[in-house]
């Protein structure tokens, strides 16, 4: 069977979640994932293959990505930068983490920048509520955000690809002075 | 074991089932508790939150579309508190609605109309902005309005749980969700038309019929679809003499509501241009419009001139399959008793008849399965993979078995498992899928009688039968049957144990089996088969035979084929009149001098030329149709027929159900229903003085031919008992001769086996007439497997030319890849393009003469586009 | 400041804890699990687990040992644990730092559980976002397999166990119980009607306990320590400890593992360091984004499941949000009614209608559109909403709502009044996604 997009080896990757679950249509989420992964968004083609691969339909396979926020369903910057907008974030500054990475970046809410470097997307909470502002790049998080932090994470990426600023396995404020 | 209930709804006991719903509980109580996301053909979802009621000693209100009924529960439908929620969830729905009823189609028979009548304000609650989504386009047959949309997902739920199609779905989530096709794009699917029926609002309504009418002008007929054997009730919604949609009550008829493409969308055959609206008379000047009078005068002093010439037996006639039994009963009276002819014969012969002839010699009756049957049944074994585009409406039960009675479903059949597009498969669906070559279901039978009878058969047989098919099969192998079929021993013992261990086993046979080789022998062994695995004469047991034709068992039970009177009679061998083709060939010779024509295209349903030259030596030739066809271009004598929208008359499904059409609209200008010309022909025939045919007295109505047509009915009919069934076999099992003969095996690599057969869209020839059904589908398409196309690099659309050996027709078709062809097969629908057909080898049953050349070897090239 | 128990985060805080196998053995790590093997059958486990009094930690409080209990005994065929590792609720973040640091133990709290309620079979549904999580979960799985502490017959019991990390991908709905499942299943994350519920008919239509991850790991200590050890820490209806996730205008924000029924203001003012700026409190959030909020004069209230209930709040998932007196409540209803309307699966009328209605009567009255009958408009369109909806986010939806007007009505009726906020007269408001 040829498929539309989706390469070997992300079809052995989609493959290897099988054994998982009793049910092919479990692997609806993860497929769209690591289709994501190899092509930056879930185009339509992708979701088609995936349907053939899970014996489901498309609109099945469509239904999932719609509903749920981490699948693009349109093409994104190299780097998707997604700031936590939601209360705890929100008391702490995150509206003018925004409004900085607008003026840094040069682009709007939903927007990429014409490099396809960065786009810039506002969520809802990312569970990192102790450690606002904060904001997630890829898969990575940032947090304890300062507009000086922004940019030094900005430039790190553009330069190495990536920064050490990210959060090593979660940061533990304060755990030796609680006890 | 059903136990009952017994709880108080507003004060008053009501007893009912245990696990029905309270609403339906308050619905036996005589209240209606206002929803829209329930449905009686669907899961509950309550996400509508519309039925809610108190039910004491719960304290929260609690949706009554989900909750089960218990004993002693008091319920309460409208209490303040309920009011008061029913308003807020009217609230809720009205916010949002574009209140744009005056120009929504679905005005009048709206349920947020009624609830809000009922149940809230009319107006918009809220001084907010409404949610607007943006219009897309939906396909030229389904109109979709989101604003409008409840988002109760009746359509995805029906869509996915009653059709199997999932071409439905939800997209979007929250405040923005939304019901669409894949991608927002345009819909591709059965296009059953369920979910515009089961959307209580405007949100899916049907493009055909736009703004054509409001709903409160339509007159409602009650009917019975033409389309196939599946015999489905529908309601004919029409103003004045316009049939303007189709529709089906949820739960009435065979079909309890549901419809397929043909049923909801192919109305629009009935006022076709082409219709044929009065009688019309062939002279050297060309066509000739004549009276009814002057018709029936040159039809009757045809037929009498013939007669004397040269004998009554120069006379044939063939009915269409799709006419009702009273005129089936009325035109072999007219053969037989009037013009003295044996020579009748019907649209059955192209394959229905197999099964009937078969199933009567076995067990004395066609009439043994039910759909009833195969929803109780535990095991389905189909000889039918094309099941969904034949007989859609049958293949829902069998979907329906698999889903409440977790009933196991086994396929036999050359499509692969894979499903292709939207469209179910029943193969797809299957437990266990015998995927054989094409043409070999005659051997698949012996590779699965075989299995059974060695491994597991039934403990009580008639050991006659025992002993003569053992015989039979005992000097084939499994190698030589796999080298036949490509089905391995192992497949055959896996699917017989399963059918014949099963508590309640039903077999289903098609086409592919009925017009594949040797379809009576096939179904011979169908039979066998049956006894041997115990499953016949059983509730939830049988052989249901799929008929293609609306009518085809009522033309054969009614006297319509020449092997049976009224009432399945055997006719003696020296009163058998010919078959179809024996007519033609008659005709070729000289020998049939007049043929009767009704509703029968033989030029088209026979792909040989020298059927147009038998016509064309025909003395007199009389055309009975609604259109005007290759055939009536011959005929002498052109008499204009009604559709089955303009008349009355009964017909006889496959399962021997005989129901009534009632007639819904006058006939189109001068035509007249068959029953009506061969009544006055009848009479006309008798009486020597030239009176006008309005004095004739013929009969006066449809029923007073069923009637006389019940009065010529054997006794005991339509019913055989039990013990007359267990007669029949011990009889059979004494009288039988069972023989199974291996053909060649089909040769391997080169070359493909072509398959003719039917697509979900058309049925026959009227649906090609219908505007909606060749919307989605008006020209032939070449299926071919993926694989194989990728291999021969032929991109979707390419054409490519089939030729045949001995033959030098080349066919030019486009290709369409489709994932439930096998390797090495090509399909094409049969509708349109039949020159496709004058590839395949014709050959003709042995015993029942029925033609077969569905398939055949050809080979396929492609066609060099030259610039 | 007193030294409080802890139980979770006690290896953790050791200097150098990293959370791998070998370091989780060595502090005990396990040993329940093999003693549950040795020594017990499964319904002695969940005797313990009952005895015990733990609550659920992912919101309701469901008693833990119960909803073991519920799995039909006779029942033939699979059945299923779902550990809800979904931690959507705004405030949240423990699930994250215990799976991060000391993944074994909420593992073998699920292995245990699986062996009490005869599941062989586990599933853990992370949300899509904790790539890291999800990555350091899959190695401690693969740690555990090539240990031998997980797989075919352990310890020679005869009892299979294996362990799936699922992904979600970004949806707060799939923290609901069913929604989970039916992500779980490949589908939207649609929730269930109940009944029936997940304990009868579940994953794949299977029996399933569905438990947080804090509760998970709060097992392998009660059989190791005992029942009635476990009681002596929190109160009589809520025993144990609880993570408490404090955000918001604190100076020391974080996670703090306490005893259940530490009073709230001992939590904001002694653990996490009193309000940032030494500002005056306004209002505190005591469970997640769905718990009512709370004015200053309830921070004696104790924090357990039913204390916090007590005075009109739920303790949720203990995320505590804290609101100086600078906040506007008007601001801050809005900011959570964007993310309600956000994630609102929508299949139920009320919510997926009312959230959409009460999001632009509040946009208006903090941009100084306000009317006065917008008030009882929202409190009509909160009770249209309330207990009438298939899962509890319409009932979460209307928390804060509810809470602000009949706790902050006057902060309201100033916006209508002066045609503005007070609070943030020229600020960016509210973002749309
Ligand atoms: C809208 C909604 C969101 C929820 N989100 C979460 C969540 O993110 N994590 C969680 O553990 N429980 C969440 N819950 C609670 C779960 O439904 C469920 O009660 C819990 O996982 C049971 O585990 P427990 O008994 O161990 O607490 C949520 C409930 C609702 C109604
Ligand atoms: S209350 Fe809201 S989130 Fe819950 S099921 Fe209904 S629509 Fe979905
Ligand atoms: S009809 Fe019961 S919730 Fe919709």
């Amino acid at each position: 069977m040829k498929f539309k997009v989706l390469s070997k080896e992300t079809i052995q990757r989609i493959e290897a979640q099988y054994p998982k679950y009793p049910d092919l249509r479990s692997v609806t989420l993860p497929a769209l994932r690591i289709a994501q992964e190899d092509l930056g968004y879930v185009s339509e083609p992708a979701m088609i293959d995936i349907a053939e691969l899970l014996d489901l339909t498309p609109i099945q396979v469509y239904e999932v990505a719609t509903f749920y926020t981490q699948y693009n369903m349109k093409p994104v910057g190299k780097y998707l930068v997604q700031v936590c907008k939601t209360l705890s974030c929100a008391l702490l500054g995150a509206m003018s983490i925004v409004e900085h990475l607008q003026k840094s970046l040069g682009i709007g809410i939903g927007e990429t920048t014409n490099d396809g470097f960065f786009s810039l997307k506002v969520v809802e909470c990312l569970a990192s509520c102790g450690s606002a502002p904060m904001m997630q790049i890829n898969n990575r998080y940032y947090e304890n955000l300062t507009p000086e932090k922004v940019d030094q994470i900005l430039d790190d990426l553009r330069e190495n690809g990536r920064s050490d600023l990210a959060t090593g396995p979660f940061m533990l404020p304060l755990l030796q002075e609680q006890s | 074991m059903s136990s009952r209930v017994t709880l108080i709804i507003n004060g008053k006991e009501v007893t009912v089932e245990a696990g029905t719903r309270v609403i339906e509980a308050a619905k036996q109580a005589g209240t209606e508790i206002p929803h829209f996301c329930y449905h009686p053909k669907l899961k509950p979802d309550a996400n509508c939150r519309m039925c809610l009621v108190e039910i004491e000693k719960v304290p929260k209100l609690q949706t009554s579309c989900s909750t089960p009924v218990a004993e002693g529960m008091v319920v309460t439908t409208e209490s303040e508190k309920v009011v008061e929620a029913q308003k807020g969830v009217m609230a809720f729905l009205l916010g949002n609605h574009p209140l744009d009823c005056p120009e929504c189609d679905q005005g009048g028979e709206c349920q947020l109309q009624d609830f809000a009548h009922q149940y809230g304000a009319m107006t918009s609650p809220f001084g907010e902005t409404k949610r607007t989504f943006e219009k897309t386009y939906f396909g030229p047959l389904i109109e979709k309005e989101m604003n409008r949309c409840v988002s109760c997902l009746r359509c995805v739920r029906y869509c996915d749980e009653v059709i199997g199609s999932n071409s439905l779905g939800s997209m979007n989530r929250g405040a923005m969700h939304e019901v669409g096709a894949f991608a927002n794009h345009e819909l591709e699917c059965e296009f059953c038309g369920g979910c515009i029926q089961i959307c209580p609002v405007g949100a899916l309504t049907s493009r055909l019929s736009m703004f054509d009418y409001r709903t409160w002008q339509l007159n409602k007929t009650d009917t019975v679809c033409n389309y196939c054997g599946d015999g489905c009730s529908l309601t004919l919604e029409t103003v004045q003499e316009d049939v303007k949609r189709v529709s089906s009550e949820a739960g009435t008829g065979r079909n309890t509501g549901d419809l397929c493409s043909r049923g909801f969308f192919g109305y629009s055959a009935i006022n076709h241009e082409s219709r044929l609206s009065r009688p019309l008379l062939r002279g050297d000047g060309g066509d000739l419009e004549v009276t009814w009078e002057w018709a029936y005068q040159k039809t009757v002093d045809g037929l009498k001139g013939i007669v004397e010439a040269h004998g009554a037996k120069a006379v044939g006639g063939i009915i269409s399959a799709q006419c009702t039994n009273e005129e089936v009963y009325l035109f072999q009276k007219l053969m037989r008793e009037t013009v003295g002819t044996p020579h009748i014969d019907s649209g059955a012969r192209y394959g229905y008849i197999n099964a009937v002839s078969a199933l009567t010699q076995v067990f004395g009756t066609a009439r043994l399965t039910h759909y009833e049957d195969i929803l109780a049944s535990d095991c389905l074994l189909v000889f039918a993979g094309e099941m969904t585009e034949t007989n859609p409406i049958t293949a829902l039960k069998v979907k329906e078995a698999i889903r409440q009675n977790k009933a196991k479903l086994i396929t036999v059949s050359p499509y692969r498992s894979k499903r292709e597009t939207y469209i179910s498969h029943l193969p797809h669906l299957a437990h266990q899928h015998l995927q054989i070559r094409v043409g070999t279901e005659n051997t698949a039978i012996l590779g699965l009688t075989k299995a059974i009878l060695e491994k597991s058969p039934a403990s009580e047989m008639p050991e006659a039968l025992l002993s003569k098919v053992q015989s039979a099969v005992s000097n084939i192998s499994f190698s030589e049957i796999e080298t036949v079929t490509g089905i391995s021993e192992q497949q055959f013992v896996d699917a017989g144990t399963l059918f014949s261990e099963a508590k309640q086993g039903v077999m289903i046979v098609g086409r592919s089996v009925l017009r594949g080789n040797d379809g009576y022998q096939s179904m011979l062994r169908i039979a066998e088969l049956a006894i041997l695995s115990g499953q016949v004469g059983r509730p939830g047991t049988g052989i249901l035979a799929l008929s293609k034709e609306s009518n085809a068992f009522g033309a054969i039970e009614m006297g319509g084929t020449p092997e049976f009177l009224p009432g399945f009679q055997e006719t003696s061998e020296a009163e058998k009149g010919y078959t179809v083709i024996e007519m033609i060939d008659a005709a070729a010779r000289g020998e049939i001098k007049a043929l009767y024509l009704v509703g029968e295209n033989p030029l088209r349903s026979i792909p040989q030329k020298k059927v147009a030259a038998a016509l064309e030596n025909l003395e007199f030739l009389i055309c009975q149709d609604l259109y005007s066809t290759e055939t009536t271009a011959l005929a002498h004598i052109v008499l204009p027929a009604t559709s089955y929208a303009e008349k009355s008359g009964r017909f006889t499904n496959h399962e021997g159900e005989t129901q009534k059409l009632r007639q819904a609209i006058d006939p189109l200008g001068n035509a007249k229903p068959d029953w009506q010309i061969f009544s006055t022909l009848i009479n006309k025939m008798k009486t020597e003085d030239k009176i006008p045919y309005q004095k004739l007295l013929g009969h006066s109505s449809v029923d007073v031919v069923w009637k006389e047509a019940v009065m010529a009915m054997p006794p005991g009919w339509p019913v055989l008992s039990n013990e007359g069934i267990s007669a029949q076999i011990s009889s059979y099992a004494a009288d039988a001769d069972i023989r199974w003969t291996l053909p060649e095996p089909s040769p391997q690599g080169e070359g493909f086996d072509l398959q003719v057969g039917q697509s979900l869209f058309h049925a026959g020839k009227m649906s090609t007439y219908a505007s909606g059904l060749t919307t989605l589908l008006d020209s032939p398409v070449l299926l071919m497997n993926p694989e194989d196309a990728e291999r021969l690099e032929i991109e979707d659309g390419e054409l490519v030319q089939l030729s045949a050996e001995g033959e030098q027709v080349m066919v030019q078709l486009p290709v369409k890849a489709s994932k439930k062809i096998a390797e090495g097969t090509l399909f094409v629908p049969e509708h349109f393009s039949l020159n496709v057909k004058t590839l395949l080898p014709l050959t003709l049953d042995a015993t029942t003469g029925v033609p077969y050349g569905d398939h055949g070897r050809v080979s396929l090239s492609k066609v060099r586009v030259t610039a | 400041m007193p030294k409080y128990e802890q139980i979770l985060f006690n290896n953790m805080s050791k200097a150098g804890y990293t959370g791998s196998l070998k370091e989780y053995e060595a502090v005990g790590g396990y040993t329940a699990f093999k003693k549950v093997l040795k020594e017990y059958s499964s319904s002695d486990v969940i005797d313990i687990v009952k005895k015990s009094g733990l609550r659920g930690r992912g919101g309701a409080g469901f008693p833990a040992g119960l909803k073991w209990s519920f799995i039909p005994k006779d029942h033939v065929g699979p059945r299923y644990l779902c550990c809800n590792a979904d931690e959507s609720e705004p405030g949240t973040y423990k699930d994250r730092q215990l799976m991060e640091f000391d993944p074994h133990q909420m593992l073998e709290g699920m292995a245990i559980c699986c062996y009490a309620i005869g599941a062989q079979t586990a599933y853990i549904y992370i949300r899509g976002e904790f790539d890291l999580g999800a990555e350091i979960l899959e190695n401690a799985i693969q740690e555990a397999y090539k240990a031998k502490l997980v797989g075919k017959d352990l310890f020679g019991s005869g009892f299979n166990l294996d362990i799936y990390v699922h992904r979600g991908a970004g949806a707060y709905i799939c923290g609901e119980e069913t929604a989970l499942l039916e992500s779980l299943e490949g589908k939207r994350g649609k929730p269930r009607i109940k009944p029936p519920f997940p304990a009868i008919n579940g994953l794949y239509q299977e029996p399933t306990v569905i438990n947080n991850v804090e509760t998970l790991a709060n097992v392998p200590y009660i059989i190791n320590k005992g029942p009635e050890w476990f009681r002596t820490i929190g109160t009589e209806k809520s025993p144990g400890t609880k993570v408490f996730s404090v955000s918001g205008h604190v100076k020391k924000p974080g996670n703090y593992e306490l005893p259940l029924g530490i009073p709230l203001r001992e939590i904001i003012y002694d653990v996490a360091g009193g309000i940032l700026g030494d500002k005056q409190l306004k209002a505190v959030i005591p469970g997640g984004a769905s718990a009512p909020m709370m004015p200053p004069d309830q921070l004696d209230t104790p924090m357990d499941f039913d204390s916090v209930a007590a005075v009109g709040s739920m303790l949720g998932s203990a995320a505590i949000t804290v609101m100086d007196e600078d906040t506007c409540i008007v601001w801050a209803a809005m900011n959570l009614m964007e993310f309600f309307y956000h994630e609102s699966c929508g299949q139920c009328t009320p919510c997926r209608e009312g959230s959409g209605w009460i999001l632009q009567i509040l946009r208006r009255i903090e941009g100084g559109e306000g009317r006065h009958s917008d008030l009882d408009q929202l409190l009509e369109l909160c009770t249209r909403i309330g207990g009438r909806t298939v899962c509890a986010f319409g009932d979460a939806e209307i928390g804060p709502i509810l809470s602000t007007i009949k706790h902050f009505r006057s902060e309201y009726e100033r916006h209508i009044e002066e045609k503005g906020c007070p609070f943030h007269p020229n600020a960016t408001l509210s973002m749309a996604h």
